[in-house]
């Protein structure tokens, strides 16, 4: 993996609104053209980092750079983004017909045929009011046009909601299909972690406005694992290691631990009785944003 | 895809598999990395780091401008090298827990041998 | 594969082109700018000729000029004005939010909102002073009929006409997105420092006005205007409004 310029390089990032704090103190970098998960729990402060990267947003301190540059009313960088906002809201009488034919005139590499294709795909109405469409056929629309506007950034906010589970893998696929195609650089927010977790080769996870996670998906795929048996046994294996997470029932536990375990990790948990499980994707990136240690000492921080 | 594992790991096993069963021939050529993102449904890169582990191992090769093939030998290799992780993952274990429960190994020979009559 | 440039110094689109497409966008659904406005000119035109005619229907002798003529203050010529502080309003409410998820930078926004005003405001004007010239020869020709001759217009020349309700417009357009703009940014309390803002300068030239018992100078100055001075002055505070919506506008964050 050659190391090149990051396209997003986000620097000790705050946003705060008055006294509440949205994102606090978030860096990070991202190397170009990879599938790139921003992952966390409603009000995590996933949206308004997006909003701060391309621009829609403002600092409260700290800096956001988009190839290098501030994006903030800055045409060149902009052109480059297309952000795809869970909450777009479109002007009266537009039908979705009026914002695809709007969309040639602001993204640059827009693909006109593949747009039409994934709108029958999608089954989208072209002459509805994109007010009346229900929220699935908005979601898709806001698929087609973050997927056709081939933006070298292109940023998606939850864009799934209200579709189906058949709308959701021709999304799927088709940002894969197209990514195989047209490498760029795709940041995707989502709660739906299990049916992502494959496209992705990078996640970040935001939790109460601070950056918990920032890693290659592969090397966070079995990286923890849950240990279960006599809580007294399981207690001892765990000690010394890093505890995400422990549930009891009566006398029996089940903890997760956090780093990859050794061949001889494995013999003394068979030898002391003790079960080992693979710990989904989904469930470790659960627990590390449930994990009492993991919340921040300031009391202040709270939700959107 | 088993999700506990790094999914390239899985991807190399399975394009193993698919030797060692003939469905891949030596010298044959093995689907593009794009392909097998599609297929199985997984970032292009994981897949590509996959098809590279085994073209590290001298599994695959790659030819310049047409693609990846299945190199001579490779079905021999896997085998050799699967026949040895068998002792580690089944003989190694299977002994230490019959000594646990007091099977002696002529025993274990006797047990599977009555299993495979 | 195809490349895709990540080099933002080569900029795809020059932003004079953004801008211009930022009006194409704004235009995109016709109906909004286009159809609406003329639509009301067109029922508001209809309702006129029926009121004429039932004049025409129910009045005799020299009553029924004097109450043809009495139609020259109906100020239905402006009835479509009403519509466009709508559009104000919309263009920032809803077209805004739209743009900047079109990558659209905030200037370029503002700049193809002012070109579309501009070129809207133009385009009615021009309609509606070509149908002014219309009336007026119909009146000529003997048959009294007030709708787009109302008001001043009855001894304005053709550009008086024009100019009056360009400016009528502009006005109109960036007052009301000034207020959505100021919204946008400071929502309840913006409005509340705006509308006081806007009283207090009311009151203040009242209060002039009685304290020292004559007009402020300014309003000497405005009501020693020519009709088209008058217009033209409006497009002062026309500026101002759109200053004053750009001045919110440009640090007002998108929200939820």
């Amino acid at each position: 993996m050659t190391s090149q310029n990051p396209v997003i390089q986000v620097d000790d990032l705050t946003r705060s609104y008055r006294d509440v704090a949205a994102l606090q103190n978030v860096s990070f970098a991202l190397q170009p053209d990879i599938i790139c998960g921003l992952l966390g729990r409603n009000g995590a402060g996933k949206t308004t980092l997006m909003r701060m990267l391309t621009g829609q947003d403002f600092p409260s301190s700290g800096t956001a750079r988009m190839f290098g540059e501030n994006p903030v009313e800055n045409s060149a960088v902009l052109q480059q983004i297309c952000f795809v906002s869970e909450g777009q809201r479109y002007p009266d009488g537009y039908h979705a017909r009026h914002v695809l034919a709007g969309a040639p005139w602001f993204f640059a590499n827009w693909d006109a045929a593949f747009a039409d294709a994934l709108v029958d795909k999608f089954r989208l109405p072209l002459k509805r009011d994109v007010k009346k469409l229900s929220r699935g056929q908005q979601s898709a629309l806001g698929v087609i046009l973050g997927l056709a506007s081939r933006a070298p950034i292109t940023i998606f906010d939850e864009p799934y909601l209200g579709l189906d589970a058949v709308a959701r893998q021709i999304f799927y696929d088709a940002l894969l299909a197209d990514y195989a195609e047209n490498p760029r650089t795709i940041l995707l927010s989502t709660h739906l972690i299990d049916e992502v977790s494959n496209l992705l080769e990078h996640v970040l996870v935001l939790d109460e406005g601070r950056l918990l996670l920032d890693q290659d998906a592969e090397s966070l795929r079995g990286s923890a694992s849950a240990v279960a048996g006599r809580a007294g046994d399981v207690d001892s294996f765990a000690e010394g290691r890093r505890v995400l997470h422990r549930d009891t029932l009566g006398g029996l536990a089940t903890v997760t631990i956090s780093g990859r375990l050794t061949p001889a990790d494995h013999r003394a948990a068979t030898a002391a009785g003790l079960e080992i499980a693979p710990v989904s994707f989904q469930q470790l990136i659960v627990d590390l944003s449930t994990h009492p240690d993991r919340r921040p000492a300031v009391a202040s921080v709270a939700y959107e | 895809m088993d999700e506990g594992r790094p999914i390239f790991q899985q991807i190399a096993e399975r394009v193993e598999n698919d030797i060692l069963t003939g469905a891949l021939s030596e010298e044959g050529q093995v689907p593009s990395t794009n392909e097998f993102a599609l297929y199985y449904r997984i970032n292009p890169a994981t897949a590509g780091k996959g098809v590279n582990l085994l073209v590290e191992q001298g599994i695959l090769y790659k030819r310049r401008g047409i693609g990846m093939f299945v190199a001579a030998g490779a079905r021999e290799r896997i085998s050799a090298r699967r026949r040895e992780m068998f002792v580690l993952e089944y003989i190694a274990p299977m002994l230490a827990e019959a000594a646990s429960l007091g099977i002696t190994p002529h025993q274990i020979s006797q047990l599977i041998e009555e299993e495979t009559s | 594969m195809t490349a895709i440039s990540t080099d933002p110094a080569v900029a795809r689109t020059g932003t004079p082109r953004r801008i211009t497409n930022v009006m194409r966008l704004h235009l995109v659904n016709r109906v909004t700018y286009i159809g609406i406005p003329w639509i009301i000119t067109a029922v508001a035109l209809g309702i006129s000729i029926i009121v004429a005619l039932l004049i025409v229907a129910s009045v005799s002798g020299p009553d029924q000029q004097v109450a043809l003529e009495g139609m020259g203050y109906s100020w239905a010529v402006l009835s479509p004005l009403w519509y466009l502080a709508v559009v104000g309003v919309q263009a920032v409410n809803a077209v805004f939010p739209f743009a900047l998820g079109f990558s659209i930078t905030r200037r370029e926004y503002a700049l193809g909102t002012l070109l579309t005003y501009v070129a809207m405001a133009a385009f009615n004007a021009t309609g509606w002073a070509i149908l002014t010239e219309i009336e007026r020869a119909i009146n000529a020709a003997g048959v009294t009929f007030h709708h787009f001759t109302a008001l001043w217009f009855a001894d304005a020349g053709v550009g008086t006409v024009w100019l009056s309700l360009f400016s009528l417009q502009l006005l109109i357009f960036a007052v009301t997105s000034a207020f959505a703009a100021v919204y946008a940014r400071w929502r309840a309390l913006g409005m509340v420092v705006l509308w006081v803002a806007v009283a207090v300068v009311l009151i203040g030239i009242v209060a002039f006005a009685v304290l020292t018992g004559t007009a402020p100078p300014i309003i000497d100055w405005l009501f020693g205007l020519s009709t088209a001075s008058l217009f033209a002055a409006l497009l002062v505070p026309a500026v101002l409004a759109f200053a004053l919506g750009w001045l919110a506008l440009r640090w007002a964050p998108l929200r939820g």
